[in-house]
């Protein structure tokens, strides 16, 4: 016995908007961990995502696809009230940053995977936040290098360079560390 | 950009491949690990700022939702239509109220016909024609209204300098005009009574008229006087009435004929006076008698120059129009002559579509610099704070 499972797939003619619901459900927790990965301060970081979720929801008919990819769109907004919010801190004197959630290591994980988050959490924390940004898009936000390029407005060649630098930096932080 | 080393893209594939789980190769494994392990790192925001949040935006945020945003293509486009519509009729509107404007102002200077104004100046040249026996009380009240110049535009005098050569500077000018209107054969009667309620409504008299009307043929001719400070409305009604197939007007310059006529006059007056205080003075009979004789002689002559000042001022204050009426089975109805047909369709479409895009080629010429203006700023202004932003990551 077979069965057949349908179901409707929107027409992308007559219903070509943003699904804003859909989008927020898939992409909730990775702008969440882009953010608070760039800004390294977890209250902020939830701020920033909410302002960033708000204001994509406000201008969602401004999205074209030609422009590219609902993520991309996103994750380009999110970009913008991160850096905002850096700038903000900026005036306001640079506050210091939220101190490692050393915490957040499993209690039971071997040693060796403990000091191995150890020295990457160090890493990341001691790299130039460029390279902190373009690590937080590609392994938290999990974005390809197309829609990587694409936030960042620079060539996906460019973006490939740019993360291979950002990884080199990190590694050889994480040798140091 | 240069394009990508070999070495480059093998380590960005070996990150892919370790975060899609697949297999990396044996020099790489670092690498693949170290991205796995980075995407262990990942901060997962708590339940409670997760809860709060899926609140949000379930309530759309609390605020108007993006129905009532900015307008955007897709939040006017069902206006588009509408707007359009009503935009293209209020012009076309325009477009004939220009378009009656000018035809008024054409009819009121001659409408295409053969239109001949002239002007004499010196009054010693004065025209004969206008000796003719007004009625009385018209003449008389002329006399109340010619003391003024008429407001319309005298040309200057050929030959007699410029206006206040002679140290007068009010002009009387005595002006007439001619029409010839063409009218179908059976309308000339209806044209008849018409032009004598033209000449009533504007307050003017008809001096002499002749009127034949046929099934054939027929016309008519008429002597009007009508106010001038009323002629330039006469002629633009008498050129509504049928087809002008001319119009000429003449001007000409009467105030030495009105300065002479009154000097006489006062001289006269002046002169009676000084007979009038001789007689009271007079003592022998001779001496009355003589005075009183001519006394009778000045009077006579002060009841002339009275009669020539009336004149005088009669021929400023009235223009003499001269119609003439002729059958022509081709004319419109009076009233009628704008029958409008396929070709006055072509034209006002013609027209509508000249005022479009002289329309649109003012509104371009007003958007398209301050649009060249702007858009730098735009520009700039966008740089400037993308820029700005940048420079955030530098100042962490």
């Amino acid at each position: 016995m077979t069965s057949t499972l349908t179901a409707e797939i929107p027409s992308r003619t007559s219903s070509p908007a943003l699904d804003f619901e859909a989008l927020y459900r898939a992409a909730r927790d990775d702008v969440y961990a882009y953010v608070a990965t760039l800004l390294r301060d977890r209250s902020a970081a939830e701020d920033v995502t909410a302002a960033a979720f708000e204001r994509a929801y406000r201008k969602q008919r401004t999205y074209k696809a030609s422009r590219g990819s609902e993520r991309a769109w996103l994750f380009g907004i999110a970009r913008n009230a991160a850096l905002d919010e850096l700038r903000r801190r900026k005036r306001a004197a640079a506050l210091a940053a939220e101190p490692a959630d050393v915490d957040a290591t499993p209690p039971d994980d071997a040693a060796e995977a403990a000091l191995r988050r150890a020295a990457v959490r160090a890493a990341l924390a001691r790299i130039e936040p460029r390279e902190r940004e373009l690590i937080a898009l590609k392994f938290h936000a999990g974005l390809d290098n197309a829609e990587l390029a694409a936030v960042l407005g620079v060539s996906v060649s460019n973006a490939g360079t740019q993360l291979h630098r950002a990884m080199t930096k990190l590694r050889e932080a994480v040798e140091h560390a | 950009m240069p394009e990508l080393t070999p070495d480059v893209e093998r380590e960005l594939a070996a990150l892919d491949d370790a975060l899609a789980g697949r297999r990396v190769a044996a020099d790489l494994t670092e690498l693949g690990e170290l991205a796995l392990a980075l995407r262990d790192e990942r901060p997962e925001p708590s339940p409670e700022f997760g809860k709060a949040l899926d609140a949000k935006v379930a309530r759309g945020f609390g605020e108007p939702g993006p129905r009532r945003r900015a307008l955007t293509w897709r939040s006017w486009r069902p206006w588009l239509l509408p707007t359009l519509g009503a935009t293209a009729t209020f012009m076309l509107v325009a477009v004939i109220a220009l378009s009656a404007r000018d035809d008024e102002l054409q009819t009121l200077s001659g409408g295409g016909a053969a239109v001949e104004e002239s002007s004499d100046a010196g009054g010693g040249r004065a025209s004969a024609r206008q000796e003719s026996g007004a009625s009385p009380a018209a003449e008389d009240d002329a006399a109340t209204f010619a003391e003024p110049l008429p407001s319309t535009s005298v040309p200057p005098a050929p030959g007699g300098g410029a206006p206040g050569s002679d140290g007068r500077t009010r002009r009387s000018v005595e002006r007439s005009a001619s029409l010839t209107l063409a009218a179908r054969p059976r309308d000339i009667d209806t044209v008849s009574a018409q032009i004598q309620d033209v000449t009533r409504q504007q307050r003017g008299f008809i001096l002499a008229s002749t009127v034949n009307s046929s099934s054939n043929g027929g016309g008519g001719t008429f002597e009007l006087r009508i106010p001038t400070r009323n002629l330039d409305a006469a002629m633009a009604a008498l050129s509504r009435l049928g087809k002008v197939r001319e119009r000429a007007q003449r001007s000409q310059d009467i105030t030495a004929e009105t300065v002479a006529a009154r000097n006489r006059l006062k001289d006269a007056r002046t002169e009676r006076k000084s007979l009038l205080r001789q007689l009271g003075d007079a003592v022998t009979l001779t001496e009355t008698q003589s005075i009183r004789a001519r006394l009778r002689i000045v009077s006579l002559e002060i009841e002339r120059a009275r009669a020539d000042v009336r004149r005088v001022n009669n021929r400023a204050a009235f223009s003499t129009v001269s119609v003439t009426l002729v059958a022509d089975s081709s004319a419109a109805a009076p009233g009628d002559d704008d029958n409008w047909t396929p070709g006055d369709a072509a034209n006002d479409a013609l027209r509508v579509l000249e005022v479009i895009a002289g329309v649109a080629l003012i509104a371009l010429a007003i958007v398209l610099p301050i649009a060249l203006l702007a858009a730098p700023g735009w520009l700039a202004a966008r740089w400037s704070r993308r820029r700005r932003r940048e420079q955030a990551l530098d100042a962490v």
